[in-house]
């Protein structure tokens, strides 16, 4: 039943994906004005118009431009970007995986700070634990994150001397600083993310505690660690799962803001500074990986919540 | 530009270094090792020998010969798509005489060919292998130079890394050893990164300057920084059609002119200090002339809003009128609030503007280059020459932004063009700034001051305009 599940998520993703691609695809296209004159004008990234159209792959009928796109695109080939003339899949093969360690890193944390917090104001219910802890998920909703990121940089700069290290390091140079120049930046990252996850796992928790067969595991004498950890948060969780597959997008989005301040060369900062040089291929490039991230991601988080629930399967 | 500054050579180059006046742009020889002009239009430059490219493939060290100058400026010439072009318009050709020995022949004088040939924004030689090998030479194994610093490293928007020339032609040259240029895109975490002495120079654009809400900051928490303050060349100004009703009637110029409170303008948007800016910026001390010996055009600088209506009473539009302004606002407040400055105090004397603000490549393509309605705002381009500067009041000029078309300043920049003798030119730039600004063509404002913020172990430096940091390294060292 699980597999006959799955295939059928599987053939909705292929439609989302296609839609996503046609979208990503036009979007360039319907930019005002003629792109490729201001492009040139700005940018000089040919030596006349023609040669612009013909990089860009204007010249030919729409369909076409989109059907070889999108043919390139599934056999690794997404172009190459104007402004650097490199193809665009080995800047993403560099780019990528720092993006996906912050974005992982922030998962880590929106989980380890949104669910125990979420756990304990649930169980202690309108205390002034559980108003602290609602307060500060509001207060972690509400602060954007530039501004956030901005003064955790500038603040210990100014008042003790220090800020975070502007030299990325790469792995294989030094491991511990590669890892932990993602530390602060993913914390950050995750603050927003792990508010969202403690007032779903809250509430998820506090209907569950009320569900009979917790008062009956309450009736039998059980210990509240037991009660909580063991019976009520496994199905509390469930619904969390989901909405985890939600914040991976939103986390993938903050990337191009984190990414810009703690100067970490990934696929965030690189569309920021793609959409900044109007390297369309590029921009074409980066959202598509994005979006096919985010699908991915998603399709997962169905499949192991239909892991999870099994009821979820019909 | 800039990374070309460390790898490549020109002919010739601005002197650099502490004692040099700031805002003055002397040159002397790069590659070449002397020159001298035989007629109006002719100049023969003997190359320095063995001078040799970076060792890499596929120069591997070759001697730089007169073939290649020759090559560099045919290229220049007759690529497509130059936006430097102009600067090369009076080079008819050409010839690489002997192996050290390059002439070039002009069709008419040009008094600013040198500065051309000096500047640091074009110019640079390049080798025929590495055009033919590598044809775009944007890709980072396509920059061979001999300039003082070998290319090492470049990640796009990431960082670029130089490392000594070893074979640099200047023996000994340059002393630091490794230059890392850091892209950086978010100011404030790159303000922080200099505070705590992760960058050694300053890190703002252009280079190594401070934002001026910074600069308290910056000196108490730097110790001993080196400060170094000077007036930019980057110059804002209003353009106006004046080749159309109502700005075509110069009382309508003055009047707009005198409406303005350029002194409140700059104070509110760089208030630890600006100058104000003649026609050709006053950051070019060498050619703008002040503000106050402007004659009667200094008159209009002044903040005169009863006068403004009053001229554009006289000039029929006692109730006031109607027009717009285009801009890119470049990100900067400073820009912004400027602009909503000047709109309100049109407003004061019955002038409304509407704004058109466009993205910055549609502002290129339009109002940069004289394509808009009414009025435009907005910084020029930072030129080290005054030319680049008068050139916007020649009818022939893409940058003629309020379409001058005036008989007296055409004969005036022509006649500079042609005047070899530098203080003689001069003369006659000061002329053309007294009728530009006698005419109003275009509402100068001021330039604000940089404050450049130096490491203070960093020796022989003396930072100044332009993108020569390649150059203005070169003779650096650290005293740690």
């Amino acid at each position: 039943m699980l597999r006959r599940y799955a295939l059928k998520r599987l053939l909705v993703a292929v439609p989302s994906l296609v839609i996503a691609s046609v979208i990503v695809f036009s979007l360039s296209r319907l930019i005002p004005g003629d792109v490729v004159t201001l492009m040139m004008e700005e940018n000089q990234y040919a030596q006349d118009l023609e040669e612009m159209r013909a990089k860009l792959g204007l010249n030919r009928p729409i369909h076409v431009q989109y059907l070889g796109w999108v043919g390139r695109a599934l056999r690794g080939d997404l172009g190459q970007s104007l402004y650097s003339g490199r193809p665009i899949t080995i800047e993403l093969a560099y780019r990528l995986p720092v993006s996906l360690e912050l974005g992982g890193v922030a998962l880590v944390f929106a989980v380890l700070l949104g669910v125990p917090i979420g756990v304990i104001s649930a169980v202690r219910q309108d205390s002034v634990q559980d108003y602290v802890a609602r307060s500060s998920a509001i207060l972690g909703l509400s602060v954007p994150g530039f501004w956030l990121g901005t003064l955790v940089v500038v603040l210990p700069a100014i008042y003790l001397g220090w800020s975070p290290s502007i030299q990325y390091k790469p792995f294989g140079t030094t491991p511990w600083g590669h890892l932990s120049q993602f530390l602060l930046p993913g914390f950050l990252l995750g603050v927003a993310s792990a508010a969202s996850v403690m007032r779903l796992m809250r509430t998820q928790l506090l209907e569950v505690l009320r569900h009979d067969y917790v008062r009956t595991a309450w009736a039998k004498g059980l210990a509240e660690r037991k009660v909580v950890l063991k019976h009520s948060l496994k199905n509390a969780l469930i619904p969390v799962v989901t909405i985890i597959g939600i914040q991976v997008a939103q986390i993938l989005s903050g990337t191009v803001i984190f990414e810009s301040i703690f100067g970490l060369p990934g696929m965030g900062r690189y569309l920021f500074d793609s959409i900044t040089e109007r390297d369309y291929p590029a921009i074409q490039g980066i959202n598509l990986v994005v979006v096919t991230t985010v699908v991915t991601v998603n399709l997962i988080v169905d499949l192991v919540y239909a892991w999870l629930d099994p009821r979820i399967r019909y | 530009m800039i990374n070309l500054s460390f790898t490549h050579s020109r002919l010739l180059k601005h002197k650099a270094g502490p004692n040099v006046k700031l805002g003055v742009f002397e040159y002397e020889g790069d590659l070449a090792e002397r020159w001298n002009q035989q007629d109006d239009t002719t100049y023969v430059f003997k190359l320095r020998p063995g001078v040799k490219w970076h060792a890499k493939a596929p120069l591997n060290g070759r001697e730089l010969n007169a073939e290649d100058v020759k090559y560099t400026f045919d290229r220049f010439l007759t690529i497509k798509g130059n936006a430097n072009a102009h600067m090369m318009s009076s080079l008819a050709k050409v010839d690489a005489v002997d192996k050290y020995t390059v002439k070039f022949t002009l069709s008419a004088p040009n008094a600013w060919f040198l500065d051309f040939l000096s500047n640091p924004m074009a110019l640079c030689i390049v080798a025929p292998e590495a055009v033919e090998k590598f044809t775009d030479l944007k890709k980072p194994e396509a920059v061979i130079g001999t300039g003082p610093w070998i290319l090492d490293k470049h990640e796009p928007k990431v960082r670029t890394v130089f490392v000594r020339n070893p074979d640099y032609f200047v023996k000994g040259l340059p002393y630091i050893e490794r230059v890392e240029a850091i892209d950086f895109p978010d100011p404030a975490a790159r303000f922080a990164a200099f505070i705590t002495g992760q960058i050694d120079a300053g890190p703002e654009f252009p280079g190594m300057m401070l934002r001026h809400q910074d600069v308290k900051t910056a000196k108490e928490r730097r110790q001993n920084l080196r400060m170094v303050t000077f007036p930019s060349n980057v110059m804002t100004h209003v353009g106006m059609r004046s080749d159309m009703p109502p700005f075509n009637d110069v009382r309508v110029r003055k009047a707009l002119s005198l409406a303005l409170d350029r002194k409140a303008i700059a104070e509110a948007t760089v208030p630890l200090g600006w100058v104000k800016n003649p026609p050709v910026p006053a950051a070019l001390a060498a050619w703008a002339l002040p503000v106050e010996q402007l004659g009667e055009g200094a008159k209009y600088y002044e903040y005169d809003p009863k006068e403004a209506r009053r001229l554009l009473k006289e000039a029929g539009h006692g109730n006031g009128f109607s027009t717009t302004l285009t801009y890119h606002n470049y990100q900067s407040q400073e820009l912004i609030d400027a602009v909503q400055m000047a709109l309100k105090f049109w407003k004061d004397v019955g002038v409304e503007a509407t704004v058109v603000e466009k993205p910055y490549a549609a502002y290129f393509a339009s109002a940069y280059v004289g394509k808009y309605e009414g009025m435009m705002m907005g910084p020029q381009f930072p030129a080290l020459d005054p030319y680049n500067f008068i050139a916007q009041y020649l009818a022939s000029e893409p940058k003629n932004q309020s379409h001058v078309n005036d008989p007296v300043l055409a004969d005036l920049i022509q006649s500079s063009t042609r005047t070899l003798d530098e203080k003689k030119r001069r003369q006659i730039i000061h002329d053309i700034q007294r009728h530009a600004a006698k005419q109003v063509y275009y509402l100068r404002l001021h330039s604000g001051i940089y404050y450049a913020a130096l490491d203070p172990a960093l020796k022989d430096f003396g930072p100044n305009l332009g993108y020569d940091y390649g150059g203005r390294l070169m003779a650096a060292w650290w005293d740690r």
